[in-house]
Parts: structure tokens; sequence; C-alpha cells
């Protein structure tokens, strides 16, 4: 029986040959995404890894950041504590962190990028940084030197001796550059810039306080021959040993205080390792959710192309049967194929995922990011592709195997033409009991919400989503004649007798046409939720911006932090009539107390919330700074009680939903605590913003006295001009303003409007590109079933073309069945994917989505690539057929 | 594929289709099979013909090379007028819409049509508007009037050899191939349908050409040619089934010594 499915396979290499490449395909996404996140962790392992070499720490309770997400813990840390610290015993160098956001200008005049969104930081140039190494010219000295880290100064186009530009915490620089420096791992692309010690504290630790400590034990310095002066990690034992030393003599120096703690070294580097991995594993899990949508829409194709071609083998198998062969013989038989199958497919497709990240590597290494990790692929990543791909293709086949090996014998006897199947009552009942429900859990949470804004929320939805797929996809055999005699009939007589034959072949098994569509079905169901989402979320956004944005301009910055200096200057330019900042710290809240206490930390420079494992996320709130007055001028939403002029009196201001969140109203009290000081607040007005994402905000004045400078960050800077100066008259002022700062953009409302929806059309494309690898094999699936069609209506095609059906018109049917099929898939799944987002509005309204928009365009678009991907997979079996001799067709056995 | 590029030759007005010389052979250098040998032959508009012979005569290959589903490796088919075995495949479909007909023992219709557009599937291939005086007569005569709307496997048999004849004779062609068209039905339902093909010659001055191997459906036939290795052996006019079955056995047992020679 194992010889008789490897000769068999032989023989129908050619058949099987597109399970194959559906199994590769599927297997080659998944085998790639796993390399992909190995080479992620790899990367920022090694980053983590040699950022953070010390035997010790000094840090706050929030902890030292993430290099890798660019965060920082809170800056309290006296920056003279090192210098104490550097006396102790057993203690070789004390490292303050002075570190911040720092733009580098390039040979070009550009802003030096690394590409992939990797981060652009200035440190201080710490000549007892054991870390550091200059391989060129000398360390920065004054303030109009900086050295470059070899890689940046590559990408920049800058060598020893260029003069160039640094625009430091938002303080432009003129530098030239001193020299090269050389750390230990490569940098992925980040932009390193080295300052000089006295520039860097003002510009990242105005007030002397830093981040935390790296405190480097004097055993970690490598006397060994092999590599003089390089640092190395110590064992566990001996870093704790030191860590306690540290501890106890800070405590006999009398130190010791509430605001830091020490930690060891490898509790840092673990703490920041598992934070990347979370996100890490973020990416690669939705990447993984598209990878297994792939592989099972090449189950699809391999669950069709063993049952087609069972049905034709189904007098072979009755004839062995009736010589003796059991069933159990017959389903290895056909397992065994598939079997081999997954595993070819398997192999190739791990061979493909492997290609396919040394392709993405090239490609990121070309724009600058350099990616780790030499060996991607594992042992274990290649067996479980080979293991998913038997897998695969091993059950999609079963349900045709055992169709296989229960065929009676009598089954040899009979002569009959390929056979029209009627869907099983069964499955259609169930299938249309599945829409019904999940029509109506979809509806029930839309109203729901509607009524409770609290009610369900993404679960319940997502399920209902879920059902209706399914059960769309189950009672598609029901729709398909109807969809496609609908679709065929104004052009039946036109095209006569090809229409009327294609239809007529798609109908005659709606369950088959339904498996080869299911594929496509799904595809696009996800394209047009997420086509529908864009288009009612940009809708939104420009809604929102109209509605509520009144200012002439709007300033904001690539880096997300607009440059104090900048925003001074173009408060004093003669054209502006006002310019508001919006300044952002974040805060600290405990939801436990009931809402009543808030206390604030500052945010520093470069970085968005700094949520650290020490502390739980809950606690954490941003809140925003605006100069009283100004607020209105520029802002256009009503106070839905109280006054905004309170703002002015120290109070807050507050979004509804943080309101209704902890149970406030106007006057109540909250309890605010930073690092500088604690104050009482009122509350003095309630508003909601959805464009305006701050939940609290007060006056300059109240922040400044919680947050220090350097834990603030201008957001946004809106601009009214003054009296009389035209619209392009500000806008050059500001733009000459603006430029030599190298990211920010001047911005009228519509320029804002198109800003936020680039973004989200950029995540629109890389949704587009992922699904378009389902697209590609869904046509594979197409090609097959018409494919095996072609050998199924061997007879058929010999007596049309005996009647006088031409080449070209015989291919012409299988074209049109081909495009029929396909737009069958692709309109049901557009029916199912505006069904889907349909209720999105509802689900989202709290982030602002307001407005539902059915995009004709992109929908029409699908439509017409339906129709390509109909023809494109149609043009090999519509050739076959063309080309069968008249003569073995009508002579063939069935 | 003859390399010589004939004239067709005259033809009379009696002669509907002819061959001459022609000559099918299968295989390379060492391995030739000859299917026919040097045939010539006449076929006779307005009559019924019958080709018959033992397995391996050469019949069915005859009959592919007349209608134009083969060519031959020497020699020249002439058919209404037109030198088949000199056409191309697009004028060779072409012909096939307007000018032949064929009846197949089995598989004669496509299944998702009705017979009415089974019927009248060369017409519509051919963009040829259809005579419905004519259908009409053609579908009453074969008594299928009550099932023009139903498909194939709604219908016995019988009913669609049926439906294949009518098929073959709406659009009016020169010639009706017919292999084995009764091969597959019970001597009852076979009888009807050889009774409506003589009907069609007799009434309707259609020329049929059938391959067969039964000795009562040759009977139906003016004229019954008898091949055997290749070649026209002889030949009999107002066949009866004990006339045939007579002339085939001698044949049979002729070809049959020739071989253990």
């Amino acid at each position: 029986m194992f010889k008789l499915a490897l000769r068999d396979t032989r023989a129908s290499a050619l058949r099987l040959a597109m399970s194959v490449v559906a199994v590769m395909l599927g297997v080659a996404f998944i085998v790639g995404t796993l390399c992909l996140r190995n080479v992620l962790s790899t990367t920022f392992g090694d980053i983590v890894d040699s950022g953070y070499r010390a035997a010790a720490y000094v840090e706050s309770p929030s902890g030292v950041g993430n290099l890798v997400t660019n965060t920082r813990g809170d800056q309290v840390i006296p920056i003279d504590l090192a210098q104490q610290i550097a006396t102790f015993e057993g203690v070789g160098a004390v490292i303050p962190e002075i570190s911040g956001q720092a733009i580098l200008v390039g040979a070009d005049g550009t802003a030096v990028t690394g590409g992939g969104g990797a981060p652009s930081l200035g440190f201080a140039a710490d000549g007892a940084d054991p870390t550091m190494t200059i391989s060129q010219g000398v360390a920065p000295s004054t303030s109009s030197q900086v050295a470059l880290e070899e890689s940046t100064a590559q990408r920049a186009g800058l060598t020893v001796g260029d003069p160039t530009t640094v625009i430091a915490n938002g303080v432009i620089h003129k530098v030239t550059v001193s020299g090269l420096v050389h750390f230990d791992a490569n940098m992925a692309g980040a932009t390193l810039v080295l300052l000089d010690p006295d520039t860097a504290r003002a510009a990242f630790a105005p007030s002397g306080t830093v981040p935390y400590l790296a405190v480097y034990a004097a055993s970690q310095n490598d006397t060994s021959a092999a590599a003089p002066g390089a640092t190395r990690t110590l064992s566990a034992s001996a870093e704790q040993d030191f860590v306690d030393s540290v501890r106890q003599q800070l405590e006999a120096a009398g130190l010791s205080s509430q605001d830091y703690t020490v930690a060891s070294g490898s509790s840092v580097r673990e703490a920041a390792t598992a934070q990347t991995s979370e996100q890490v594993g973020f990416i690669s899990s939705l990447l993984l959710i598209f990878a297994a949508l792939a592989l099972c829409v090449g189950a699809f194709v391999i669950a069709n192309t063993f049952s087609m071609t069972i049905r034709q083998k189904q007098r072979e198998f009755a004839m062995l049967r009736a010589v003796g062969a059991s069933p159990f013989q017959i389903f290895t038989r056909v397992v065994v194929q598939a079997v081999l199958v997954g595993c070819v497919g398997g192999l190739l497709g791990v061979a493909g995922g492997f290609g396919l990240v040394q392709g993405l590597r090239a490609v990121f290494g070309s724009v600058g990011m350099d990616l780790a990790g030499d060996l991607a692929l594992t042992p274990t990543i290649a067996f479980v592709g080979v293991g998913l791909g038997v897998a695969t293709a091993a059950l999609s086949a079963a349900f045709a195997a055992r169709r296989a090996a229960l065929t009676a014998p009598v089954e040899a006897m009979r002569e009959s033409a390929a056979p029209t199947v009627r869907p099983t009552r069964l499955r259609t009942r169930v299938g249309l009991a599945a829409v019904g429900l999940g029509a109506v859990g979809l509806v029930g949470n839309i109203v729901a919400r509607r009524i409770d804004h609290d009610f369900g929320g993404a679960l319940p939805y997502g399920l209902s989503c879920a059902v209706l797929l399914i059960g769309a996809l189950m009672s598609a055999p029901v729709v398909a004649p109807i969809f496609i005699r609908a679709v065929s009939m104004p052009f039946t007589h036109a095209t006569r007798p090809m229409g009327a034959l294609a239809a007529g072949n798609i109908s005659r098994n709606p369950k088959r046409t339904s498996a080869t569509a299911g594929a496509l079905t799904v595809g696009m169901a996800l394209v047009a939720a997420a086509a529908v989402l864009a288009a009612s979320t940009n809708a939104s956004v420009k809604g929102l911006v109209e509605k509520e944005m009144t200012a002439d301009f709007i300033i904001q910055s690539a880096t997300f932090s607009v440059s104090a200096d900048a925003t001074a200057q173009i408060a004093q330019l003669p054209e502006v009539g006002l310019a508001a900042a919006f300044t952002t710290g974040t805060v600290q809240f405990d939801a436990s107390t009931g809402g009543h206490t808030v206390s604030t930390t500052g945010e520093t420079t470069g970085g968005t919330t700094g949520g650290m494992p020490a502390v739980p996320a809950d606690t954490q709130l941003e809140i925003g700074g605006a100069q009283p007055g100004s607020f209105t001028a520029v802002w256009s939403t009503p106070a839905l009680a109280g006054t905004f002029d309170t703002l002015g009196q120290g109070a807050a201001i507050i979004q509804k939903s943080f309101a209704t969140q902890h149970d406030l109203t106007v006057g109540d009290e909250i309890t605010v605590t930073g690092h500088t000081g604690s104050r009482s607040i009122p509350v003095g007005a309630i508003f909601d913003s959805a464009a305006l994402g701050i939940p609290l905000m007060v006056s300059t004045d109240v922040l400044n006295e919680l947050v220090p400078a350097e834990g603030q960050t201008i957001n946004t800077v809106m601009v009214n001009g003054a009296d009389g100066v035209p619209q392009s008259q500000l806008r050059a002022a500001l733009a000459k303003v603006a430029a030599p700062y190298l990211v920010l953009s001047v911005m009228d409302q519509d320029e804002f409007t198109g800003h936020l929806t680039a973004q989200i059309d950029q995540v629109l494309t890389v949704l587009y590109g992922l699904l378009a690898l389902s697209l590609v094999i869904a046509s594979l699936g197409i090609m097959n079933t018409l494919g095996l069609s072609v050998v199924e209506r061997t007879r058929e095609i010999g007596l049309l073309r005996a009647v006088g059906l031409g080449r070209g018109h015989l291919a012409g049917t299988f074209i049109i069945e081909s495009i029929l099929t396909a737009l069958f898939g692709t309109v049901l799944g557009m029916v199912v994917g505006i069904a889907i987002a349909s209720g999105l509005p509802s689900l989202l309204a709290a982030q602002g989505l307001s407005e539902l928009i059915v995009p004709w365009q992109p929908l029409v678009y699908m439509l017409g690539l339906a129709i390509v991907v109909g023809v494109a997979a149609a043009l090999w079996p519509a050739r076959r057929a063309a080309h069968l001799p008249v003569l073995d067709a009508i002579a063939a056995v069935e | 594929m003859s390399l010589r590029i004939t004239l067709p030759a005259p033809q009379s007005s009696t002669v509907i289709a002819h061959a001459r010389g022609l000559s099918k052979v299968y295989g390379s250098r060492a391995t030739t099979v000859t299917a026919l040998d040097n045939v010539d032959v006449d076929f006779e508009r307005g009559k019924f013909t019958a080709i018959m012979g033992p397995s391996g005569s050469g019949k069915s290959t005859l009959m592919h090379l007349l209608a134009g589903l083969d060519t031959p490796t020497s020699g020249e088919v002439v058919l209404a007028r037109r030198a088949v075995s000199q056409l191309n495949q697009r004028q060779l479909t072409k012909l096939r819409r307007t000018e032949m007909g064929f009846i197949f023992q089995s598989f004669n219709l496509i299944p998702t049509l009705t017979a009415a557009e089974n019927i009248t599937l060369p017409l519509d291939i051919a963009r040829v508007a259809v005579d419905q005086e004519h259908m009409t007569r053609v579908v009453t005569a074969l008594g299928l009037a009550g099932r023009l709307h139903h498909r194939p496997a709604e219908m016995s048999g019988g009913q669609q050899q049926r439906v294949a004849c009518a098929r073959a004779l709406v659009s009016k062609p020169a010639v009706i191939f017919a292999d084995e068209p009764t091969g597959n039905l019970d001597s009852a339902t076979g009888r009807e349908v050889l009774t409506f093909l003589r009907r069609s010659v007799d009434d309707l001055g259609q020329s049929v050409v059938m391959v067969t191997h039964d000795p009562v459906a040759a009977s139906y036939a003016h004229r019954v040619l008898f091949l055997a290795d290749g070649h026209i052996v002889t030949e009999q006019e107002d066949p009866t089934a004990e006339s045939v079955l007579q002339v085939l056995g001698a044949v049979t047992r002729a070809s049959r010594s020739l071989q253990e020679v």
C-alpha cells in the first residue's frame, strides 16, 4: 500500500504540486515570524546586555528604564552621590546617567535617523566610563565638541574634524566632531551622540538629578591578556556580594534614602529584557495570527485538492476494495500522500521562511538598522515548521481519506459523469443559524453599547464577528448558486454558450465552489473591515479636528517634544498673536483610593509614559498644562460643567470619562503629589474632547510647581496669528523659526488632519501587505480547483470541441468560471467585513470613532482585484483545457 | 501528415464525402502499427452507411479521419467540398459547428445544460439563428416535446441518445457521424434510435455514417462497408442482419487466419 501510494504520488506530482506550494507558503510565513522574533530578541538582548554592564545600580523606585523602548525612570538621584560612592571600597567607577534626546545633523543637512524608529540620543562622555572606548580622535571636552558612535558617524557621513549641528533637548549647538566611539554591541540603527560632561549636564540634568547611577566594581576590570581594559560581567554571587557591600557602605555613610535603592545589574538587565520581550511578543503574536490565517487558507486548498482527487479515483478505490483491501489500508494510502505533501511543503517552507528573514535583515541593514542574530533558525523552529506542514496536510486530507476508505466496491461498476452534489442539510442549517446568531450578537452589542457605554467590550464583539464569519462560510454553498445566477444572468445570452456553461459548472457543485472561494472570503472580509475602519477613523479624525481646533497653525515635533527654545522664539514673533503651548507630565494615580488622590511625577525628555515594571500601570496618568485664557482661544470644546476660567485660579479641568471613572464632580478636591511638592486642587470644570487625549489639565504655573522643567515635554504649540497678519506671512515666519530644529512641522488644519490620517493609512498598508499573502494562496486554490476540474471534465471538453467549440471559447469558459468564483468569494467577504466594521463606531466611540464610512473606492478596487485574481488563476488550466487533443478527450475513461 | 498539397478532387452531386489513399500509421520505425492502409471510399449523399469490422480493423480510425478528429499519415479526405485533411484547427472547429454532427456511444450531453440548450449547442456556438420550425419538427418526431427543460440526469439513456440525435439533426449538417450509438442501450430503445436515424435519411435527405459492431444496427443502413486490417475488404448493399452476420463471420475468420500466418 505504501508502494502504491508512492507510485501514485509520482504520477500525480503536478496535481499535488499546488498543495505543496500552499503548505509551503503557510509554513514559510510561520517560520519567518518565529525566526524574526528570535532575531529581534537577540538584537535587543544584545543592546540591553551591553547597555547595562554595571554590577550594581542606584535607582529610583520606578527603575532605570529601557534603552530599547527609550524610556527612563524618574529623575530623582543627585549627581553628587556618584562622587561619594566612588570612594567606597571595591567600587571601580560610578557613572551617573546623563542622557536625553539629541538630534544630529548629518553631512547632507538633514537629521540623522536610524530607520525603524530607532532613537536619537545624547550622552555625557564620561572618561571614567569603562564601556566607552574612543576609537578615533579624542573625547569631547568643550561645548563645541561632540563624539559620535561609529555606525552613527557612518550614517551621518561625518568623520573626525567635520563641523555639524546638534540639537540637545531642544537647544541648538554648533559643534565639531572630535572623535569616534566604539560600543560593544551593534546599536540597531540608534543615533548616539556624546557631549562633553558640562553641556550634557546642562541639557539633560539641569536640576542636578539623574535617573540612575551605574556602579562598576573594581573587579569588573578585565586584566586578562585576551581583552585588556574590557568590562566583564560578574558571577551572580559576586554581584550580590558587591550590591550588599555598596548598600552597607551607603548606610554607614548615612546616605541611605527612601528615594533610591541599590539593585543588582542582573535584576536591571532582567527587567529591561522582560519589557522588550513583551513588545517583541506583541508584534510576533500579531504576525503569527496572520501566519495561522495563511496556513488555514492553505488547508482549504489541500482539502479541496484531495477531495477532488478522491472523487476521480473512486473507481480505483472501489476496485481495491473489491480485491480485498481494508478501509484502513485505503485511508492510510491517502493520508500517506498527504503526509508526503506536508513534509515536502514543510521543508520548503522552513527554507523559505529562513530566506525571508535573511532578506528582511538585508532590507533593514540597507536603511541603517542592523539586526543581529546569526543563527535565527533553530532546530526547534525547523521541527515546528515541518510538523505544522505535515499536521495541516494530514488533517485537511483526513476527511477526503475517510470518504475514500468507505467507498463501496460496487462503485467500481458505475459509470457516471462528475456528479452534482447538493450541500448537506445539516451543514446549511447550522451555517444559517450561525449567521443569524452572529448578526444578532453584533446588533445586540451595538444597541447595548448605545444604552450603556461600558457594556460588553472587545471580546463579545469579536466573538459575534467570528461566529458571523464562520456562519457565512458554512452557508455559502446555499448562497453561491443564487449569486452566480444573479451575476451571470445579464451576460448569459450575450456570451452564449460560454456564460451558461460556466455558471452551470459552478452551480453543479456549490460546496466545492464555496470551499475554493472560502479563502478569498476570509481575506477579503478582513480587508473590507480594515478599509471601513480606516475610512471611518479618518473621517472621525477630520471631524474632530474641524470641530475642536480653532488655531491657525499647530506645531509638532517628530520626536514628540517641541524645543522650549523654539517655543519661546515663536511666542516673540511679531506675526504671532497668541502661542499656546500644551505641556505634559506623567501622573501617578492609585485607583484603589477611590479617586481622590492623584500624584504626579515628572516625565523626562524624549519618552512617553514612564511605565516601569516596579510601578503598576494603572497608577499612571498623563496630565497637561496650558496657559489659562489661551486654552479656549485655540481649542474649542464646551465645558459640560463649571467654567474654564477656573484654570487661572489654580483649579484642574478634567475629561468626562475621567470624572465618571473616579466619581468626581465640580468642586471636589484632588490631592496631587509631585516630587517637588504636593497640592490639593479643586475640580474647576468637566469637558469631553476625544481629540485632546489628556484626562486632566492644570495651568502652567501649577504644572511648574509639580514637575521639574526637565520632566516636562512640550507636546504641541498652537499659534494664532496677530490681527491683520495674512496666513502666508505667519506660516513663513513660523517656518523660519522651526527650520533649524529640523524635526518640527508647521501645519494648518488640513495638514494636521492629513498628518494624522497618514499614520492610519500606514497601518492599513501593512495590513494589506499581510493579507496579500492569503490572496496569493486563495488564487492558488482557484487554480488548483480549475486544473483538477479540467481533468474531471475531459469527456465533456472533448464533446464540446467535437460540436465545434473553439479553443478560445473553451478557455473563455474556464476564465469566466474562475472570475465568477472569485467574485463570489470577494462579495461574500466584503459583506461580512462591512457588517463586522459597522459595529466598530459604537465599540470605539470612547476612542473618538464617531462616524461610519463605507469607502466605495477601495471596495471597487477589491472587486477589480477579484477579477484579476480570477483571470490569473484560470490562465494555466484554461490553456491546458484548450490544448487537450479532441480525440483523446472523447476517448478518455472517466 | 501528407506533404502533398492537392486540390480537392471534383465531387459529383451524389458524393457528400470521399477519401483517397487514406493511411494512418502509429509509432516509429521499430514499432509501427498501420491502422488504415491506403483506403479509397466514397459516401453518397442522402444515404445511411455503416462501417463494420472486427476489433483492430480500423473502423473507428476511418471515421475519426473522415470527421477531422484525427490527421492522416497520408491521403486526403474531402467532406462537403472541403479538404478536411488539410484544414487547421480553427477551420476544423468551424466546420464541426455546421457541417458535421456527432453522436457518441455515451456521454453525449453537457450535464449542466437542459435538453433544449444541448440541442441548440452547435448553433449557439456558431451564433447562427435556430430554424424553429425545423427544431419543432425534429423534437416532435423524437418524442422530446415534454422534456426540453430537463437536465440529462433526469432522463433515461434512451432519451439522452434521442436528445443527441436531435442535436445532430437540428444544424442540418452535411454528415452525421455516429460511433456505436446504440452500444449502451437496450434492444428496444436501440431500435427506436436507429429507426429514427434511418427516417431522417429517408425523409430529410440527411447523410449518416455509422460505426457499429452490431449486425442488427447495420441492417438499418443502405450500405455496409467491411474493414479488416486497415483495408475495406468488401461491402454490401441493402443489408439484413443475417447477411451482415455471415459476411462479418467470413471477414473475421479470414483476418484471423492471416494473422496466424
